[in-house]
């Protein structure tokens, strides 16, 4: 059979987008950043009522569960703030030798066989395993308490829903997809985001009010701001998957000169 | 006051990444866009031309049984005409079939393919082994193929073609794999290279920057090379190394993003692990000897030299990266992470681990949009593990380098594992 039309190969394919075009699509993609930055102070507020309404169920010392103030950029946030406690330095004791003895069996199987998911147990029981330490010797001499955890938290997750619609508009404009499509992930992005801060939010204070200072370093740097990022490629991923689908035929092809 | 001062310099150590991570973020979102939106610059691939020059095509093997056979049949389909054209499979002390099949081969095709049989007296290593098959070949061109590829029958032809610019020094095509569906890491390699050669590659071809020779589905002229003294034996990675030797001296690289090549990528995260250490220790190898030569070249514009710069530094930046880790938990523990630290680095550094290493994920979302590849993409969010995985390894290839430095000791060449099955290999001998 003579081949009369070929399709346009993969090599050389690129989008055409005008910058005026592109411009338009970059404001209307960086409106949510305005609605976020005006908002913030509510949303921060509903978060820290709903944070406290949970773990009132959870401590008898909830009456001092308070949403507080504080201080940021242009208008002040809310915040939850609580009372935590320090354990007996037995716990920290047995913590201590628990947390070497986990770093060592991970060490030993990450040396055979150092798989990507190995690697981040032995990253997080590593941070858990300097806490540990810190914990043994100087306990009382730990720098932050809850409360500077609980203002450290929101305002970092301020900052990043600040900056999820500069990411996925950079990523975002470029693709021939619909505006309003885009518009809608980044919106649906920042949802995620915001309903996923709470939740950690209340399971970072319950562990810190159970389980004492001593987890608070592997929570901030082993689950805090670095595991926002991978819900935000998440959807871009999904996103991207379908408009690549979509317009897998709409190439063009061209025909054979015979 | 010590404390003080030491936590000043943990300061400025994290200032320091946050200015690297921005550079490396800037750079990226250029070759993204460029890629995307740009006009292409096209290779040399529709020059048709009849004064073809000769070409030798070395296939470097160590115990390549499982893919010998099919790489010396598809070069035997090579659409370029068979008395243009010598093939030197280099088999490198291999213990198993090797031999057998190559002298297979050899018998039915002795005037075009000509094996190479070196044994244990030989320095072992992919680079020894192409400096030996540089003496005896007698094309004006050198076509560089690993065991695992598949060059497709245009491939040598469009391949020699680039080299009718008499700037060119090497040219590379675009690295493909043949075995992505096999399980999760397979994939993820897939999107990697998509990132890498897509986009990156066809970046900094487009905007006149440089392009790098992979080693492998590429090639060039055998007489420069023999003139810079044949490959540097003392560095692993003498792909990177030919590349900034050729461009510090005014020649260019030319990338073919038409010229697909598949190769069989490594299937367990141990042999990746191996993989990727050689490459770091090589890459970083090359960074000590040609930063201050990319530096002083006058063949060079500025924002060559810079992101000449950046590339080499690329295999530098997550151990950069891991020491910053140590530093932010410094300062943690020190009580001295105050707000505007924390913000500003976990969102850049959070940007970063999205990287890979090698590309951030727009740049890798770009490649999969352009190739048209739909599900694949929903791998990204595993960048993260892969970050830790590359940094961990990265890292310990960049101390493997510096040791390498100080102590001027041999480098040895650790192959990577193949995983084609038997049926592929029976012994063509058509």
């Amino acid at each position: 059979m003579i081949k009369e039309s070929i399709y346009y190969h993969r090599s050389y394919r690129k989008e055409s987008i005008s910058r005026n075009s592109a411009l338009i699509e970059l404001v209307v993609l960086l409106l949510p950043v305005v609605a976020v930055f005006f908002m913030y102070p509510y949303i921060t507020y509903y978060m820290g009522k709903i944070t406290r309404f949970v773990l009132y169920r959870y401590f008898s010392a909830a009456s001092t569960v308070q949403v507080i103030k504080s201080h940021f950029v242009f208008f002040d946030l809310y915040i939850v703030h609580m009372a935590a406690f320090y354990h007996t330095p037995m716990f920290y004791f047995v913590f201590f030798i628990v947390s070497f003895a986990l770093l060592i069996m991970s060490l030993i199987i990450i040396l055979n066989k150092a798989s990507p998911i190995m690697l981040y147990v032995f990253y997080i029981l590593s941070i858990n395993a300097i806490s540990a330490t810190f914990f043994a010797l100087v306990p009382l001499d730990f720098p932050y308490d809850i409360n500077l955890f609980s203002d450290l938290y929101i305002k970092t997750e301020v900052a990043i829903w600040l900056v999820i619609p500069f990411v996925l508009a950079i990523a975002l404009v470029p693709l021939r997809s619909n505006l309003f499509l885009k518009l809608l992930v980044t919106i649906a992005t920042l949802l995620y985001s915001i309903a996923f801060s709470l939740v950690r939010y209340i399971l970072f204070l319950y562990v810190l009010e159970r389980f004492s200072y001593v987890f608070m370093a592997s929570l901030f740097f082993a689950f805090g701001p670095l595991i926002d990022f991978i819900y935000i490629v998440g959807i871009y991923s999904y996103y991207l998957s379908a408009v690549s689908r979509k317009n897998i035929n709409s190439d063009g092809k061209g025909q054979w000169l015979f | 006051m010590a404390l003080l001062a030491f936590i000043v310099i943990l300061k400025i150590y994290m200032l320091f990444v946050i200015f690297v991570m921005t550079v490396y973020t800037v750079r990226h979102i250029i070759f993204t866009m460029n890629r995307l939106l740009n006009e292409q610059k096209l290779y040399y691939q529709d020059i048709m031309d009849s004064d073809l020059p000769f070409v030798s095509v070395l296939v470097p093997m160590h115990n390549e049984e499982k893919t010998a056979n099919q790489v010396l049949s598809m070069l035997m389909l090579s659409d370029y005409p068979m008395d243009r054209m010598e093939i030197i499979p280099v088999n490198d002390n291999s213990s198993d079939r090797t031999k057998e099949i190559l002298d297979s081969y050899s018998s039915a095709h002795p005037t075009t393919i000509k094996p190479v049989h070196r044994d244990s007296s030989s320095k072992r290593g992919k680079v020894p082994a192409l400096n030996e098959a540089l003496e005896i070949a007698e094309g004006s061109i050198v076509l560089v193929f690993d065991s695992d590829y598949l060059p497709t029958k245009g491939m040598v032809r469009a391949l020699a073609m680039g080299f009718k610019n008499p700037r060119v020094g090497s040219v590379m095509g675009r690295v493909m794999l043949i075995n992505t569906g096999t399980n999760l890491l397979t994939r993820i390699l897939d999107l990697e290279r998509t990132g890498g050669y897509q986009v990156d590659q066809q970046a900094r071809y487009n905007l006149g920057l440089i392009a790098q020779y992979g080693g492998t589905v590429g090639g060039f002229r055998k007489d420069l090379v023999l003139s810079l003294g044949g490959f540097d034996e003392a560095v692993l990675a003498e792909d990177t190394d030919l590349t900034f030797n050729l461009v510090i001296r005014g020649w260019e690289v030319a990338y073919a993003n038409r010229l697909e090549c598949y190769e069989e990528a490594p299937e367990e995260w141990s042999v990746r692990a191996r993989q990727i250490t050689r490459w770091s220790r090589g890459h970083n190898m090359v960074l000590f000897k040609y930063l201050f030569p990319l530096i002083r070249t006058k063949y060079l514009k500025f924002w060559q030299k810079l992101d000449g710069a950046l590339l080499l530094f690329t295999y530098l930046v997550p151990f950069i990266f891991l020491i910053a880790i140590a530093d932010s938990l410094a300062l943690f523990f020190l009580g001295a992470m105050n707000l505007v630290n924390y913000v500003i680095i976990y969102i850049l550094v959070g940007i970063y681990v999205l990287f890979g290493s090698f590309s951030p994920f727009y740049q890798i979302g770009a490649g999969v949009y352009l190739d048209r590849t739909s599900y694949r993409v929903r791998l990204l969010p595993f960048f993260f593990l892969v970050f830790i995985f590359n940094m961990w390894h990265i890292s310990y290839g960049f101390i493997e380098s510096l040791i390498d430095l100080i102590s001027g000791r041999d480098v040895n060449w650790i192959k990577t594992q193949r995983y084609r099955t038997t049926e592929a290999t029976e012994v063509d001998e058509t």
